[in-house]
């Protein structure tokens, strides 16, 4: 029997502290949500998607149409003061954003 | 009549490999182009009491009450605008929450209402850009912007200018200008908008069924359906060249 103390896996460790659910209640609990309106135009507002977030066209795409179908879609999600970010970028480009906690 | 917006690239003249924004617009429709970004920025510096440029002060000691002046409101929480159309154009970024709209609102509202009021600068800039020096241009602005000022009053020839007419001047828009005023020309048609009473997308198709009918303007509400209609295409227009799909 040995009397040095029991090795610490930090990989494990690691792995623990670092779980899904972690980071989703810390880091990951804001969205950011991009509401439909008459006058923003589906071109104009896939074009900012694609601009601001950098998505794909495809991405940017699906996006739009579900904003214009479903009235309003998640367009990022993160920290609180990253979605205000967020928000304030789309109310720069025209688009109707507000940002709250995941529900 | 106004040609659409494409992208070119390599135009005589300009730099190798540069890239331009270009349309044709006639008279008419440039000089209502600038007249009503002005008109935007207008509402949007007068909606504030802490607009840049608006400031009555001329001697310094006035500036430097003005600065505190505005550094204190800052500070303070800000209720929204009260004019819905300049409401529109700076929203409330929370829902169902007052204090946290007003903590976002005293956060955010002085920067954004600057970077609105320099993109509609650096639009009107560029369709102004060649154009006002014009002496034939420069006139038929001054009626556009005089009729403006006078609303219920149809400018000659209509919203798109049957009537003036010589031929459509180029508008060429750098990158960097094209892409301030597709966000200039949105905050103009959202303005536009909430003065037509267009609050949801059937409020949207009633309106295009109106100007599918293409009956000339006869009320101030219907020309200024006319111009938005305008604008519409024209942002689709600059949109579309931008994202390199014209």
């Amino acid at each position: 029997m040995s009397l040095a103390p029991p090795e610490i896996d930090f990989d494990e460790l690691t792995k623990q502290l670092s779980l899904p659910e972690h980071a989703d209640a810390g880091e990951r609990s804001w969205v950011t949500l991009v509401w439909n309106d008459p006058v923003n135009l589906m071109s104009y507002v896939s074009f900012v998607f694609q601009d601001y977030f950098g998505y794909s066209e495809a991405e940017a795409e699906r996006l739009m149409l579900q904003v214009h179908t479903e009235g309003r879609a998640v367009v990022s999600k993160g920290t609180r003061e990253k979605m205000e970010a967020d928000t304030m970028a789309m109310h720069g480009y025209s688009l109707w954003a507000t940002y709250q906690q995941e529900s | 009549m106004a040609h659409a917006f494409t992208r070119v690239t390599n135009r005589p003249g300009a730099p190798a490999g540069e890239t331009a924004i270009v349309g044709r617009l006639d008279d008419v429709e440039r000089s209502l182009v600038i007249e009503l970004l002005h008109q935007t920025s207008v509402l949007l510096s007068d909606g504030s009491d802490d607009a840049p440029g608006v400031s009555s002060g001329t001697t310094d000691a006035n500036a430097e009450d003005e600065l505190f002046a505005s550094l204190s409101r800052s500070m303070t929480p800000r209720e929204a605008p009260s004019d819905p159309a300049v409401r529109r154009l700076l929203p409330d970024g929370v829902k169902g929450d007052d204090e946290a709209a007003r903590e976002f609102r005293r956060l955010t509202e002085s920067t954004l209402r600057t970077r609105k009021l320099a993109n509609l600068d650096t639009a009107m800039r560029a369709f102004e850009r060649g154009f006002l020096a014009d002496e034939e241009a420069a006139a038929v602005a001054d009626e556009v912007y005089a009729q403006a000022a006078k609303p219920g009053r149809e400018p000659g020839g209509g919203a798109t200018g049957d009537g003036f007419v010589a031929g459509a001047r180029e508008v060429v828009l750098t990158p960097t200008e094209a892409r301030a005023a597709m966000m200039a020309i949105t905050d103009v048609r959202l303005v536009l908008a909430e003065r037509l009473g267009l609050r949801t997308d059937e409020d949207a198709d009633a309106l295009s069924e109106q100007l599918e009918r293409d009956a000339p303007p006869q009320s101030p509400e219907e020309l200024l359906a006319a111009y938005y209609d305008f604008l519409t295409w024209m942002s689709e227009s600059i949109t579309l060249a931008v994202m390199g799909q014209a």
